[in-house]
């Protein structure tokens, strides 16, 4: 398998580890934390606050103008 | 002692690498706005640069790290009302044209809200790091404390996600260096954007994106002013200022 086909399967081998780790956390929340228990924690500095705010307007930005 | 320069150079490294580490928003910033200028896309360039520098102003603000609480719940007219705004917000927005100066101002709107909602001041309070902590008027006000201590990790299960985010990015960065120029797509190596973008070509998908997007921002702007408003963080000005 090479070219597209290996792209894709890779960004879904990603996508798929990131459902695993979330079902994970559900299984097992005291080690291995969701998603959102990361971010809250990550979120403990004001410059990653101010940060993730840039990345998610720039994502939504950036996606639904295609800019 | 005095050091040798290597050894100060060695040292700066060290301090720069961990400052890196610890507070990595700035630097990722400015990685972002590097490859900006690489794909010619000057008003990305312009929003990561200009974000990088009000975060370093905004950072000397604040001392705390702490990790931002659980928002007071919100009343049920205050849901059904941002709901009506979001959904209305996002039907309008969804059905405009997507490569139009109107949608890119329409879509910078939220962000500027948001901005102002993070960075201005919550009323009757000001950020612990700008409090006064001696006045004439209240010359035995105690000096606050800025609690800079590390919250404890949750768990070593977080190392799986940052596997997840860096092989996400890697892909990324991958399939951008394998394009043959910087704004033209490479159909072998597909990145985030080319698989994404054309299904955001209908008006109804945009708008379920967009109430999406803002439900996630409404989350995120919620978290950071109830960790602005945290009593341990902000406080009310001193009496007689």
């Amino acid at each position: 398998m090479t070219g597209r086909p290996l792209t894709l399967a890779a960004y879904a081998a990603v996508l798929l580890a990131g459902v695993s780790v979330q079902i994970l956390s559900m299984l097992v929340p005291d080690r291995v934390p969701s998603l959102r228990r990361c971010l809250v924690w990550v979120m403990r500095r004001r410059s990653t606050q101010l940060g993730l705010l840039v990345a998610w307007w720039w994502l939504g930005w950036h996606f639904v103008t295609g800019a | 002692m005095d050091l040798t320069r290597p050894e100060l150079a060695q040292r700066s490294v060290r301090e720069l690498t961990r400052a890196a580490l610890t507070s990595p928003a700035v630097p990722i910033l400015l990685l972002a706005a590097s490859v900006q200028v690489v794909r010619q896309a000057w008003v990305d360039f312009a929003v990561f640069v200009a974000s990088a520098a009000v975060i370093r102003w905004d950072e000397r603000r604040w001392g705390r790290v702490s990790v931002p609480p659980e928002p007071p719940p919100l009343r049920r007219v205050t849901v059904l009302g941002l709901g009506v705004a979001v959904v209305g917000y996002a039907i309008v927005v969804g059905g405009l044209p997507r490569a139009d100066a109107v949608t890119s101002l329409a879509l910078g709107l939220p962000g500027l809200g948001a901005a102002a909602l993070v960075l201005l001041p919550l009323p009757g309070t000001v950020p612990a790091r700008t409090v006064p902590t001696r006045t004439a008027s209240a010359p035995t006000t105690p000096a606050p404390t800025r609690d800079t201590t590390e919250p404890a990790p949750p768990g070593r299960g977080r190392f799986a996600w940052v596997g997840v985010f860096l092989a996400l990015a890697l892909l990324e960065l991958s399939a951008f260096l394998a394009q043959p120029a910087p704004r033209v797509d490479d159909p072998n190596r597909p990145t985030i954007s080319d698989l994404v973008e054309p299904h955001l070509d209908s008006a109804a998908v945009r708008a379920v994106v967009i109430v999406g997007w803002l439900v996630v921002g409404v989350w995120l702007v919620r978290r950071l002013r109830a960790w602005a408003g945290a009593a341990d963080g902000a406080r009310p000005p001193v009496a007689g200022r």
